[in-house]
């Protein structure tokens, strides 16, 4: 097995569960299965990479009851939804709601293949850029009040002496404090500062 | 030669043609001379007014039972979406489970036990799919079916194994309690389905306006003093108005936008020719509830 990351198989159809279970772990896939969503919640599953492969109609809470669920917790976890009975309206609705994919049965076995493939790529790079913002706003943390104070006008492209008459202090203080800010968020150009602030969304447009 | 439409009446189920009685070949109040006669020609009008009975017999019959061919016909119409999700899932299980055999050989792994487990499972699913067919297939043959000894719980339980995907496509959770020990009954299999499947979907129907949490549909049989049987299907829908609990078993009564209204009736007719009845009540609460009873098997001889 390739990678750490689990595909999530609900479907209160013992025999398709097992049968896609098999498909996946032939196409090299980790493979956990559920037969209803609450199983699904109580396991760790969901905070851990992979994707889900949700059925639609489930005894319990729903499909897109499950996806309203996840996307109400800020979950990262993609969803391939299942269904038997090709209804467009809920279709829809589930793709609005940020579903990566809507497959019905009779799945096409290559269909499902790429399908839960593309869906572990597209988490596996939001885990990462989660991960990545997580870290910034871990060394944002460390910066005092003044230096959050210099650090929007220094990254919108201002220099030293401007930042210092807007802030009501001495050119010198601003040159050190720029330094610290740097320093803490471990960058070495101004460019980097730049790519790592807009990327929290500080700039010209933060007040 | 006739060009252009004939007019008259066509043999359709509206009108069916009319059956002519016999005119009697005797009129009344002739002179007492004509009295033999009179009693040959009466006697063989009321043979002839015997015949043409039978024959009008006949003919309600065959209107009765093509009319039960359409209504089934159009229940099954209506099922066409509940038994493609029921085949839909055995053909994906077939699909996956060979794909995944096929890569398994491919990558030279070779685990006999999992291949013939595989195997095994597409076989299984296979048959199940086939059951399917088989079983609609005898759902939707016309003409009479032979009856035999069964009893209400087995029926139950086939219609609960068929509509199973549709009711949870339309949100409707299910309750059936089925009482043990229950008398057999002598009945047409596919006919007393055919009942339960319209009162069933009538129900889920009852309840569509309703929030999905609230689609509650239950199932019951139970045993009668008497020896006779009871199946009632239970709604939480709004009820059916006062003036309207016999009504609704009327040919071509409905509600519905696109109903053909001829379930209800059709059912009524199964059930009483299974000497059964067949009707609706309000509930305390809320909604319907359809009561089928029918004599139990053996028949109980005072």
């Amino acid at each position: 097995m390739t990678q750490n990351a689990t595909v999530s198989i609900v479907d209160d159809s013992e025999a398709v569960r097992t049968a896609m279970s098999r498909l996946l772990r032939a196409a090299d896939f980790h493979v956990a299965e559920f037969a209803d969503a609450e199983a699904f919640l109580r396991s760790g599953c969901r905070d851990a990479p992979g994707c889900l492969l949700l059925d639609v109609s489930l005894p319990g809470l729903t499909g897109l009851e499950l996806q309203r669920v996840l996307a109400d917790r800020h979950s990262l976890l993609p969803i391939v939804f299942l269904t038997g009975h090709g209804d467009v309206g809920m279709s829809v609705q589930a793709m609005k709601s940020g579903a990566v994919d809507f497959l019905t049965k009779p799945v096409d076995p290559e269909r499902l293949i790429e399908a839960v493939s593309a869906a572990i790529a597209r988490n596996l790079a939001a885990r990462a850029a989660h991960a990545v913002t997580a870290d910034i706003l871990q060394r944002l943390a460390t910066l005092t009040p003044r230096e959050r104070e210099v650090l929007p006008l220094v990254v919108s492209g201002k220099m030293n002496k401007q930042v210092a008459a807007q802030l009501g202090t001495a050119e010198k203080t601003v040159k050190v404090h720029r330094a610290r800010v740097m320093q803490k968020l471990k960058v070495r150009t101004l460019a980097d500062l730049v790519h790592l602030a807009d990327r929290v969304g500080i700039g010209e447009y933060r007040v | 030669m006739h060009q252009g439409p004939i007019a008259g009446r066509r043999d359709d189920f509206q009108n069916a043609p009319m059956v002519q009685f016999a005119k009697p070949s005797e009129r009344t109040g002739h002179r007492s001379g004509r009295r033999k006669e009179r009693a040959v020609g009466t006697l063989r009008a009321k043979r002839r007014e015997a015949h043409d009975s039978k024959r009008q017999q006949l003919v309600a019959l065959q209107r009765q039972q093509q009319l039960t061919h359409l209504s089934r016909v159009a229940m099954l119409g209506g099922l066409s979406g509940a038994i493609a999700h029921e085949i839909n899932q055995p053909l994906t299980a077939i699909l996956s489970n060979a794909n995944a055999a096929q890569r398994f050989i491919d990558q030279g792994n070779i685990d006999i036990a999992e291949l013939r487990e595989t195997l095994a499972d597409i076989a299984a699913e296979g048959q199940r799919a086939a059951e399917i067919i088989r079983r609609l297939r005898t759902l939707m043959r016309p003409g009479q079916h032979p009856r035999q000894r069964l009893t209400l719980n087995e029926v139950v339980q086939e219609t609960v194994d068929l509509l199973g995907g549709e009711l949870e496509s339309r949100q409707v959770a299910l309750e059936v309690a089925l009482a043990p020990a229950l008398p057999a009954v002598e009945a047409d299999r596919v006919q007393l389905q055919q009942v339960l499947i319209n009162l069933v979907l009538n129900a889920a129907d009852a309840m569509q306006e309703l929030p999905a949490p609230q689609r509650r549909l239950r199932v019951r049989t139970s045993a009668h003093p008497g020896g006779s049987v009871r199946m009632s299907v239970i709604d939480q829908g709004t009820g059916i108005a006062p003036h309207l609990l016999s009504k609704v078993f009327e040919s071509f009564f409905t509600t519905k936008s696109s109903g053909m209204g001829l379930g209800l009736a059709v059912c009524q007719s199964i059930v009483r020719a299974h000497d059964g009845s067949l009707w609706a009540e309000n509930n305390p609460d809320r909604g319907a509830t359809f009561h089928v009873v029918l004599p139990g098997y053996p028949p109980k001889t005072s």
